[in-house]
């Protein structure tokens, strides 16, 4: 039986047996053969007195009719309850013809029970641990994360609401007596806010009378929020706005409740405002530099903190917008005199569905008409300046030349608008494509004068552009799905080499051109992928099932792209896109292989809608 | 009794390596054999050996199996040798890849060996015949062990050596044994007497 030790040998924990350990383990084994389909051991079923080994093919574990996890050559199963004589956690069922070794507890016992073992064992049982508490069970999910839970149902207690008259000491004790940090002031037309910060700054530090009206301290008008708001939304908004309290509104209007940060993150995870305040904070570019320097370290803990990998995008996108925007007013002190314009982020950042290996794309659009020589140079050195500054904070320009100092980037508003009317009207216009593409994406995130219209306005009528939505179309379909990955690899087990793949470019970019394609067809202005994907579905020029294809395959890229990504940031490794399907649990392989043979499909749908075949 | 299971049958899986294919001449020189209960592969049960040719016969295929002569000194006798199987096969059902060779050379050995070769033998060749007649319609004819276990997608033991093509026979055999109980072929009765089946298959292509 060298040959069963000969494979045993090969995969934790048999690995740390000795030759004759091995022996006598692949002596006790039997070896038995289950059609794909069948099950192997039903769920809560108290301990089965055996662990299997896959030999060949795959198994399922299944939680009811649900598919948590698969299991393929090599991995065990059945010690966790084996070791624990808990019942089962979790049906097993063949997923394909398998060959499965079955170890006897008494064979399996001493093994699991040595020293070098026990790291692996501890491992599964942990993991069923985790599985139960994370993938079993959408409540526990909700509990362990906020920000999927509607701030409705993160609220502490009712709303502390004070007259305007009330003094800033009487509402310091009622602050106490509530235990709230916020204090809420009625103003018939709207609300106030004194928070215990303002207390301190405003109050304390500033050595105002204790008697001092509660009026001449809030923030008034509060911003609200919606009750039906999740947690991550909530949290993004305070950070985009620097607020800490957000009062929460119902649907009639009335306020239920303040959500503050605390309630929406664990201690480690709300570092992105510390990030913010230090940025804000910031008088150089040195000190802008070292300000976001902790994103990394942030981007870790908020994946720690099982946020999900759409909300970590925005955080990033987030940090970046306030980023550009202290960059652009430190670069201004130099430059006081400039015609005012206004600062486009473009790309993955403008989307908010940034990554931290998202680089800079950007455009100006300064104030006026047609083209100026001296406007533009001028604008350039301060685009040149910001830019160069973004890169010494890490992050890198867009190598294709997509920033606002290229003069492709750096026109007048009426210079924009012109050139976006002759893109409709003449989409084989050299890099028309291309650029449509990115000033749809555009979003303002500086700007020195309220009059900005928004290139991408001029898009909403591209639905009336059938020429310009065709070629369109056909550039959404340039970016593939690697379809050498739909070799079926989960079965075939024969070790040979095959390369990592790519999942910006085969993955995320393919659905991000669909969206932008289908939303602008639909007459849309979102700039999220998702929220494009939703308009298209609603004015009908994606179907319901190809909307939600695409959404599912869109979640699962980012969650993927993140995760390798923060993996890369933890080992100190510059984040790419490159993901090895090996490194994979076989169950994610699997649904990244629905997802690339989805997305294919899509294209495929698409192709033939244009008229083309050769797809 | 005849309908029952061959889940439920104790079964032995064998198979030898020889000087050569001709019985009147040529003689088993080593053995394996694993026992198949409860529908799973034995392990611990399994049972090996190497057996002295008669004086002066040379060991054969020495590129095939891999045997030297001097590996063969030191075996016992083929009464000797042989004594663990004729235990082990006593009261089972042999399972072997075409199987004529261990009804050929095996029945005699085991005879010299106190022992006997059962009279019904489940062939994993014609099982995938049987297979194939049923499930496709076809007869797709003999093909060898590597052949079957690459088809069926399944891991192979060191080929051309008795205890290791035993092994991947057993396997090979669970895998057929299996699809065929789906198919409705389940029986212990059904698999010794696969041959019938598929001859009728060809009297009668129509048939089933």
């Amino acid at each position: 039986m060298h040959e069963i030790a000969e494979f045993l040998r090969d995969n934790p924990p048999f690995d740390t047996l000795s030759e004759e350990e091995l022996d006598e383990v692949a002596a006790a084994c039997e070896i038995e053969f289950v059609e794909a389909g069948t099950m192997v051991l039903e769920q809560a079923v108290t301990t089965p007195g055996v662990a299997w080994v896959v030999r060949r093919g795959a198994v399922e574990l299944l939680d009811g009719d649900r598919v948590v996890d698969m299991l393929s050559e090599g991995e065990m199963f059945g010690h966790a309850s084996l070791l624990s004589e808990w019942p089962t956690a979790l049906a097993v069922r063949a997923a394909e013809d398998s060959l499965l070794y079955r170890l006897p507890a008494e064979a399996i016992r001493p093994v699991l029970a040595r020293p070098a073992a026990l790291r692996f064992a501890a491992r599964s049982l942990a993991g069923r641990y985790e599985m139960l508490q994370r993938e079993l069970d959408p409540l526990a999910i909700a509990v362990v994360d906020p920000a999927r839970r509607p701030v409705s149902r993160l609220l502490r207690g009712d709303p502390v609401i004070a007259a305007p008259a009330a003094t800033v000491q009487e509402v310091a004790r009622r602050m106490v007596d509530a235990s709230s940090s916020a204090v809420l002031v009625d103003l018939e037309d709207g609300f106030g806010i004194v928070t215990d910060r303002d207390l301190r700054e405003r109050v304390v530090a500033a050595g105002v009378p204790a008697d001092t009206p509660v009026s001449q301290v809030m923030t008034a008008p509060a911003t609200t929020i919606a009750d039906d708001v999740t947690g991550a939304d909530a949290l993004l908004d305070m950070l985009d706005r620097g607020v800490r309290h957000l009062p929460v509104v119902n649907a009639s209007g009335r306020v239920i409740g303040v959500i503050s940060d605390t309630d929406l993150m664990a201690v480690e995870t709300r570092t992105p405002f510390l990030l913010r305040r230090a940025i804000t904070a910031a008088t150089t570019v040195e000190e802008l530099a070292a300000a976001v320097a902790p994103l990394s370290d942030t981007i870790i803990g908020l994946h720690d903190a099982k946020i999900a990998a759409a909300s970590i995008s925005r955080v990033i996108a987030t940090v970046y917008d306030a980023l550009t925007r202290r960059m652009i007013e430190l670069v201004m002190e130099g430059h006081p005199d400039v015609t005012p314009f206004t600062w486009l982020s473009l790309g993955s950042v403008a989307r908010r569905e940034a990554f931290p290996s998202s680089d800079q794309d950007s455009a100006i659009a300064w104030q006026g008409e047609g083209d100026d020589p001296a406007v533009r140079e001028s604008l350039a050195r301060v685009a040149a300046e910001v830019v160069a500054g973004l890169e010494r904070c890490g992050i890198p320009r867009c190598p294709h030349g997509a920033v606002a100092c290229k003069p492709l980037f750096l026109r007048s508003q009426g210079a924009w608008l012109s050139a976006a009317r002759s893109w409709l009207d003449d989409p084989t216009e050299e890099k028309a494509l291309i650029l449509v593409s990115l000033m749809t994406d555009g979003r303002p995130v500086w700007t020195a004068e309220s009059g900005w219209r928004a290139v991408g306005d001029v898009f909403a009528g591209a639905r009336h552009h059938p020429q310009l939505l065709r070629r369109l179309g056909l550039f959404a379909l340039s970016d593939r799905p690697p379809t050498g990955f739909f070799r079926d690899f989960v079965v075939e087990h024969n070790g040979e080499r095959r390369g990592t793949l790519d999942i910006k470019s085969g993955g995320l970019l393919p659905v991000v051109d669909i969206a932008r394609w289908a939303a602008m067809s639909a007459g849309s202005s979102e700039t999220s992928t998702a929220a494009r994907l939703d308009a298209a579905e609603r004015a009908g020029t994606l179907d319901g099932r190809t909307a939600s294809t695409l959404q599912v395959a869109f979640e699962l890229f980012t969650d993927l792209r993140m995760e390798s990504q923060i993996d890369a940031l933890r080992r100190g490794a510059k984040p790419n896109d490159s993901i090895d399907p090996r490194e994979l649990a076989p169950l994610t392989r699997r649904y990244l292989k629905d997802a690339f043979r989805a997305v294919a499909e899509v294209q495929r749908g698409l192709a033939n809608e244009f008229g083309l075949t050769a797809l | 009794m005849r309908r029952r299971s061959w889940r439920d049958a104790a079964l032995l899986c064998v198979d030898v390596e020889l000087t050569g294919l001709d019985p009147k001449t040529d003689e088993v020189i080593a053995f394996g054999a694993v026992p198949l209960d409860g529908g799973r592969i034995r392990v611990a049960g399994a049972v090996q050996g190497m057996v002295k040719p008669t004086a002066g016969r040379r060991t054969g295929p020495v590129e095939i199996h891999g045997i030297l002569p001097h590996d063969l000194d030191s075996a016992p006798p083929l009464a000797e040798a042989l004594a663990p199987l004729a235990e082990a096969i006593s009261g089972r059902t042999p399972i072997a890849h075409a199987a004529w060779v261990e009804r050929a050379f095996l029945g005699p050995a085991l005879r010299q060996a106190g022992g006997r070769l059962p009279r019904g033998i489940i062939d994993t060749a014609m099982l995938w015949r049987l297979h194939g007649v049923v499930a496709d319609g076809a007869d797709p004819g003999y093909k060898p062990l590597l052949t079957l276990t690459e088809q069926l997608g399944l891991p192979s033991h060191h080929p051309h050596q008795a205890m290791g093509d035993a092994l991947t026979t057993a396997q090979v055999f669970l895998a057929l044994a299996t699809r065929l109980e789906r198919l409705g072929h389940g029986t212990l009765a059904d698999l010794v007497h696969a041959d019938r089946r598929v001859a009728t298959h060809h009297h009668f292509p129509g048939h089933g």
